[in-house]
């Protein structure tokens, strides 16, 4: 079954770090396209299929989430808890890719429902490394019911 | 009656009593003296008597023997006619004379026996007379006559009868002396007894006064003086048991009132004292709270009605009031007194002193906002002064009678106000230090998650920037030339750098952050990861590794004491000296009271002026070169300040250095965990 891969949707607010991870995505080889929001309002539209998103294809519920907890007008931590309040959406994994380094944000984060935290590393080849980790594991490693 | 003259001296004065005591007692020796002395005197006069009955005894003789011998020679003149016979006559004759003149000068005082002196003396002049007429007849021969006078024995007779009349006289004169014995025998008799009684009259009086002395003087000035050491031994007598009116008596009275009197100045002064505690103690509601138990309790010290704290406000010239007793205290409360107003307060602020008014509707002031606002009927005003000038007053407002503040009330009214005083201003103090405390304290507060804010913030661009710079050099490495290649290198190196080191200040401002677990820690497993973590830096260097074989427990968390030896390997690791073979030493000095561990190198060493220095954050002493961010040990002093340790650093410079540090042994643990809940609270 050659089933169009599923989008990994990149929640970032800083546009550098946006195109970087993109390119990163790019540079290792993941297949699954890269769909970038700037905060946690545009993720919800998407995964909600609304606004801006309202034509978001059926199939297009993304693999996994990558999530920068540091945001304006809706934060990581906010968009983790309103998401483990919605059944379609709760079992969809999340990867905290965030510069804080604090204990304290990364318990918040699991408590929250994360799956996984990866501190953003400060090197190109690095996330390189990284990103290449997410789509081979996340992506295609990791297995989620197909209907929810 | 029987009561009367008990009562009566007891009223006298002591010294009256004394002088009566002493009197009764010397009225028999007085008796006794008389008595002595009357005696005597009668013996004295008997003895007269004697003597002079004596003489006239010899008197009388001697005139007899001149009669005899005027006989005897009368006869042998007659007989003889011889004249020498005459011769004794005539001298017996001569001593007559001078002998009754003798015995009538001793008994001239007697008038009976002067008569019968004369008689006698009559009756020789007679003989006497009847003997010369003879005498002469005889010489002239007439010698008849006198025969037959001799015959008829009528000189013989008249002879008898003076020497009769002598015996007679010698006879009444010896009764006299007789009675006069008699009486004198009677009287030392008298006497004799007399000094008996007087001795038993003595002992009587004796006894009696002395229990007169005993109950009136002696035993009063022992009740006076155990009630005296009683009162000085602070156990009180309700009353002396003396009842005279004497010194005595108003004595015991005086020490009554005196200990009334020092009794209940001693009770007011622990009320003052318990009230005072009470006063100055700065509960919740901070000073508001102290004013007002002033005004409550400085009504209950002097039992007025109203109190006012009233408070000088200088700045507008006024009178602020701080608290009033009872209902008064919401609706003055913060309200304001015009300084005209209350001139009494305002001399008692001015002047220092206390103020009294007993009746103030006497006052001639229009307008007395104490009279007239609150009814107030007397007056007693004393200043609030802390070290300095007087701050406010007290004011004591009795308003249902007037009253005469007494001497007492004023200094119990001034004392209370002093410690009232005190009260206030340490309650002002503390205030003014709380806000500012709070005030510093949020501020720092602040500042510090300001840094930690600016550090996070500035951490996404540095690693933006090391990113962009890593990714360049990916993507155009060859295409650019070599200085270009060089420069996209540092701008990422520094890039990096910069990122860590924000890192290690935002580590730094984490630590007592957050609470963290204190635990029973093994440091030899916490040294066992750092050196682990380590292990590669000191395979290549081929650091020789010294450790202690057993390590205490350590009572804090074992993430905060992985970073302080974690720092400090790593630091000793840094900085080797070149040319000898580095040397590493994790150790232990058991030495009471404390256990301090150290980490000791064999390194550059540190400078004694950067012993200190050192601990700051950012300040990177040696090789500039060296790695690391200098931030370090200052993450260490400020765990081990957490738990209220010491660190220090020893060296010789260019022979290494060593750190030592202190944290709480396991069994310690309470006494930290109160230590920890002030620092993270």
């Amino acid at each position: 079954m050659a089933a169009e891969p599923r989008p990994i949707l990149v929640v970032e607010d800083d546009p550098v770090d946006r195109e970087m991870i993109e390119l990163a995505f790019k540079r290792a080889d993941v297949e699954n396209p890269v769909v970038t929001v700037s905060d946690g309002r545009e993720a919800l539209d998407y995964l909600e299929a609304v606004g801006r998103f309202s034509d978001r294809r059926e199939q297009d519920v993304p693999a996994v989430i990558v999530l920068d907890l540091d945001m304006p007008l809706m934060g990581g931590h906010e968009l983790l808890s309103l998401l483990s309040t919605k059944p379609e959406l709760a079992l969809i994994p999340v990867v905290v890719l965030t510069t804080s380094q604090f204990d304290q944000d990364l318990i918040q984060s699991y408590v929250l429902g994360a799956n996984s935290c990866i501190t953003k590393p400060g090197d190109f080849e690095q996330l390189v490394e990284i990103t290449r980790a997410i789509g081979s594991y996340w992506c295609r490693i990791n297995r989620v019911p197909e209907r929810r | 009656m029987a009561v009367r003259p008990a009562a009566m001296f007891s009223s006298l004065s002591v010294h009256r009593k004394l002088m009566l005591i002493l009197g009764v007692v010397m009225l028999p020796v007085v008796g006794l003296m008389m008595l002595y002395l009357t005696t005597m005197q009668q013996l004295a006069a008997a003895e007269h008597d004697l003597d002079r009955l004596l003489a006239v005894q010899v008197q009388a003789q001697e005139i007899m023997t001149h009669i005899v011998d005027t006989q005897r020679g009368f006869r042998g003149f007659v007989l003889t006619r011889n004249e020498k016979f005459l011769d004794p006559l005539y001298a017996a004759e001569e001593g007559l004379d001078p002998a009754i003149h003798r015995l009538k000068e001793m008994v001239r005082d007697d008038s009976e026996q002067l008569q019968r002196a004369l008689e006698i003396e009559t009756k020789v002049r007679a003989l006497l007379q009847k003997k010369r007429q003879f005498i002469t007849a005889v010489r002239f021969g007439q010698m008849k006559p006198v025969r037959e006078y001799i015959e008829s024995g009528e000189g013989e007779a008249a002879l008898s009868r003076i020497r009769a009349d002598l015996n007679a006289f010698e006879g009444i004169l010896k009764k006299v002396l007789s009675d006069q014995q008699a009486r004198v025998a009677g009287s030392a008799l008298l006497t004799q007894y007399g000094a008996a009684a007087v001795v038993v009259g003595m002992l009587l009086l004796w006894w009696l006064g002395s229990r007169l002395l005993a109950r009136h003087v002696t035993h009063p000035i022992a009740t006076l003086t155990e009630a005296a050491q009683r009162f000085g031994g602070r156990s009180l007598m309700g009353s002396i048991p003396v009842g005279s009116t004497d010194e005595l008596g108003r004595l015991a009275r005086t020490m009554e009132d005196m200990q009334q009197r020092i009794s209940r100045y001693i009770r007011q002064m622990e009320a003052l004292h318990a009230i005072g505690n009470d006063v100055s103690m700065i509960g919740p509601d901070g000073l508001e709270g102290v004013l007002k138990r002033i005004a409550e309790r400085a009504g209950t010290v002097l039992h007025v009605d109203l109190c006012l704290v009233l408070l000088w406000n200088k700045r507008i010239g006024c009178w602020n009031v701080g608290a009033a007793s009872g209902d008064w205290h919401e609706s003055l409360r913060g309200s304001v007194l015009i300084r005209e107003e209350t001139p009494i307060s305002f001399q008692a602020l001015t002047t220092g002193l206390p103020q009294a008014v007993e009746d103030l509707e006497a006052r001639p002031e229009a307008v007395l906002q104490i009279r007239d606002r609150f009814g107030g009927k007397s007056l007693l005003v004393v200043p609030l002064a802390g070290q300095e000038k007087a701050f406010g007053v007290l004011a004591f407002v009795p308003t249902r009678t007037k009253r005469t503040f007494a001497d007492w009330d004023i200094r119990l009214a001034q004392q209370f106000a002093d410690l009232a005083a005190i009260a206030i201003l340490n309650a002002r103090l503390y205030e003014t230090a709380q806000q500012r405390g709070e005030g510093l304290e949020s501020r720092l507060k602040q500042l510090e998650r300001y840094a930690a804010d600016m550090a996070h913030d500035l951490k996404g661009p540095a690693r933006r920037m090391a990113e962009l710079a890593s990714l360049l050099q990916m993507d155009y490495k060859g295409r650019l030339d070599e200085r270009a290649d060089r420069y996209l290198a540092w701008v990422r190196e520094n890039g990096q750098q910069l990122m860590a080191r924000i890192e290690e200040v935002l580590r730094l401002a984490r630590i007592g952050a957050a609470p963290e677990t204190v635990e029973p820690v093994d440091p030899a497993e916490v040294i066992r990861d750092v050196l682990k973590g380590c292990a590669e830096h000191i395979e290549r260097q081929s650091v020789r590794v010294q450790v202690a074989d057993r390590f205490p427990k350590l009572a804090c968390n074992r993430v905060h004491l992985f970073q302080v030896l974690d720092n400090l390997v790593r630091n000793a690791l840094k900085f080797s000296a070149e040319g000898r073979p580095p040397e590493l030493e994790i150790g232990i000095l058991q030495s009471a009271p404390e256990t301090v561990l150290f980490v000791r190198d064999n390194g550059i060493g540190i400078a004694p002026a950067d012993r200190e220095r050192i601990f700051e954050p950012f300040e990177r002493l040696g090789r500039k070169e060296a790695p690391g961010t200098g931030i370090g040990l200052a993450i260490v002093r400020k765990i081990i300040e957490l738990y209220q340790g010491r660190v220090w650093v020893e060296s010789e410079p260019g022979k290494g250095a060593t750190v030592f540090f202190t944290l709480p042994l396991y069994g310690e643990l309470a006494a930290v965990e109160a230590g920890q809940e002030r620092v993270t609270s």
